[in-house]
């Protein structure tokens, strides 16, 4: 109980300095936005692909993968949430990992009264790419193998002809019982690996030591991680109902609305989401390490 | 100009590019606009004012005249038909199937689609007489076509509905008739193997199992090692086992099966049969 008292002391701390880093240190966002408007090429790329010149170049792809009518109106809608998916693992993978080094490096900075720019930031962090490349790589693969997991198991269970699965029958568990799945495990991967990269670029750790330092101040601090990572992702639930029912909304509204949800969703994970996660955690990281 | 500013100015002209032009990508949204007006009248056609259904052929006509040539717009002139038609105005429905019969009277798989139409909307009005000289038009004009080769069965099944057997069983002997002329006369093609196979089909729906095992023979004879045939002898042994009750001939024809199509799909079943009439 005394533990439970002072773990949410501490998260209540760790927000406190969050939010005031974001109101006097704004640099620290600067990354998110670079990332934000890189994933929003992509996701104006994607929604672009049907059209001419693209389709002739990746037309072919999207047919050889998920077949024709996912290049024709308004079909090409529902692909676009699984698209923008796809490109934005990609992107935190390639851009991601480097940039939110870069965030890491401005806040631990910041906490020891230096302003440094994205010059600095991209020097002290490019020579650690490799690292973070890595450990984002290891996470999303981790984080995409257990959906696909479950979904596999399920299918498996289900295509045996089984009617129901503890009372519940396919259209639940495929539905809400998957996408809390999806999101309780986002929140343990994410718990688990949230301390290594500041265990990189702060701590100077090599990667198997950075993922070491992550799991064991995880142990130490599990409930005040768990809220730190938990609790932004809870803003993302609406945006991650609406993805599972897109033919609903083509169907009710206009097709369109899956681009604008889309740009949304952009918005609140690279802008809201993200900084929110990174900088709580590195700012938890430097205070226990202080 | 560097390189990176060159590659970044050709990325956004082609994305700039990318949608502004007339593609088809942007005629199948306005189809789709088109078509969710439609949709109200489609969801509920007996509340729907007729001004919707104005609205709707309008829209439907427009996009038409602005896309000549395009499939959707095709497909549009049908919709306008089939908005009459639910809303039950076939007259006016028979009128835009026979503009679309004038404008595509080249091409027989789009007219045999119309007049199949034309001959529903003299169904719904209850006029048999009607729809079945539409019907025999399809036959008769269009024999090539999937709806003409569909037609002799499509009759025979609407006097099975309206529990006609007399007339159904008359139906049936037409078509037989009908088919074995059609592979007559287009011999070595491939309607005249499909037409030697609905021949058996009648044959075999009316009970008639001699026949239907003499058309299979014509199949086997006129074919053999020029297409698979398996199907072919998986029908005739069924013939054999059920309907005629020859035992040892179904089996023979099982065996041949085997030995000629080790690989068919129906190896299991034929196995399963053979098993069942106890060989091994």
């Amino acid at each position: 109980m005394e533990k439970k008292k002072s773990e949410m002391s501490l998260v209540e701390k760790v927000y406190k300095e969050t939010f005031s880093m974001f109101k006097n240190n704004s640099r620290v966002l600067q990354p998110f936005l670079i990332f934000a408007l890189i994933e929003l090429s992509a996701l104006i790329f994607v929604y672009l692909i049907p059209r001419a010149p693209l389709s002739h170049v990746f037309g072919p792809i999207v047919r050889t993968f998920w077949g024709e009518r996912f290049l024709h109106y308004p079909a090409n809608f529902l692909l676009l949430p699984k698209l923008a998916s796809l490109s934005r693992m990609f992107l935190s993978i390639l851009f991601g990992s480097l940039l939110t080094a870069m965030a890491v490096s401005i806040v631990s900075a910041a906490q020891h009264k230096k302003n440094i720019g994205l010059r600095l930031a991209f020097k002290a962090c490019i020579k650690k790419y490799l690292l973070v490349f890595a450990l984002v790589l290891i996470t999303t693969i981790l984080l995409y193998l257990c959906g696909k997991l479950f979904t596999f198991v399920l299918m498996k269970y289900f295509l045996a002809r089984h009617a129901k699965l503890l009372f519940f029958g396919p259209t639940i568990w495929f539905g809400p019982v998957l996408l809390c799945f999806n999101f309780l495990v986002a929140i343990l991967v994410q718990s688990l690996f949230a301390y290594a990269i500041p265990a990189i670029i702060i701590g100077n750790s090599r990667f198997i030591k950075a993922i070491g330092e992550s799991f064991i101040l995880f142990k130490k601090f599990s409930l005040t991680t768990l809220i730190i990572v938990g609790l932004p992702l809870v803003i993302y639930i609406p945006i991650a109902i609406l993805n599972s029912n897109s033919l609903l909304i083509i169907e009710k509204s206009y097709p369109e609305v899956i681009l604008i949800v889309a740009v949304f969703s952009t918005g609140l994970t690279s802008l809201v989401i993200d900084p929110l996660v990174t900088v709580a955690t590195s700012i938890l990281y430097l205070t226990k390490k202080d | 100009m560097n390189k990176f500013n060159c590659a970044l100015l050709i990325v956004c002209i082609v994305l700039g590019l990318s949608g502004c032009g007339n593609d088809q990508y942007s005629i199948e949204k306005e189809y789709w606009k088109t078509q969710k007006i439609a949709e109200r009248i489609l969801k509920d056609p007996v509340s729907s004012p007729p001004k919707q259904l104005e609205s709707a052929v309008k829209a439907l006509n427009n996009f038409i005249k602005s896309h000549p040539g395009n499939n959707l717009s095709l497909i549009s002139e049908f919709n306008i038909a089939q908005l009459y038609m639910i809303k039950e105005e076939y007259g006016k429905s028979r009128i835009q199937l026979n503009s679309i019969i004038k404008k595509f009277k080249s091409s027989a798989a789009i007219c045999s689609e119309a007049v199949f139409l034309i001959g529903n909307s003299y169904e719904k009005e209850d006029k048999w007489d009607m729809a079945l000289n539409q019907y025999e038009l399809i036959m008769k004009e269009y024999p090539l076509t999937a709806k003409g080769f569909d037609m002799p069965i499509y009759i025979t099944r609407y006097y099975n509905l309206k529990h006609q057997p007399e007339k159904m069983v008359e139906a049936f002997q037409d078509a037989i008739v009908y088919y074995k002329a059609l592979a007559k006369k287009y011999p070595d093609s491939k309607v005249s193997f499909n037409a030697h196979f609905m021949v058996v089909q009648c044959y075999s729906t009316l009970k008639d199992w001699p026949n239907a095992v003499a058309s299979l023979n014509i199949i086997i004879e006129k074919y053999k090692g020029k297409v698979p045939l398996d199907g072919v002898l998986m029908s005739l042994s069924v013939i054999y086992m059920d309907g005629l009750n020859q035992r040892d001939k179904a089996v023979a024809t099982l065996k041949e099966m085997l030995k000629d199509y080790p690989k068919s799909r129906m190896v299991g079943v034929a196995k399963e049969m053979l098993k069942k009439a106890g060989e091994k």
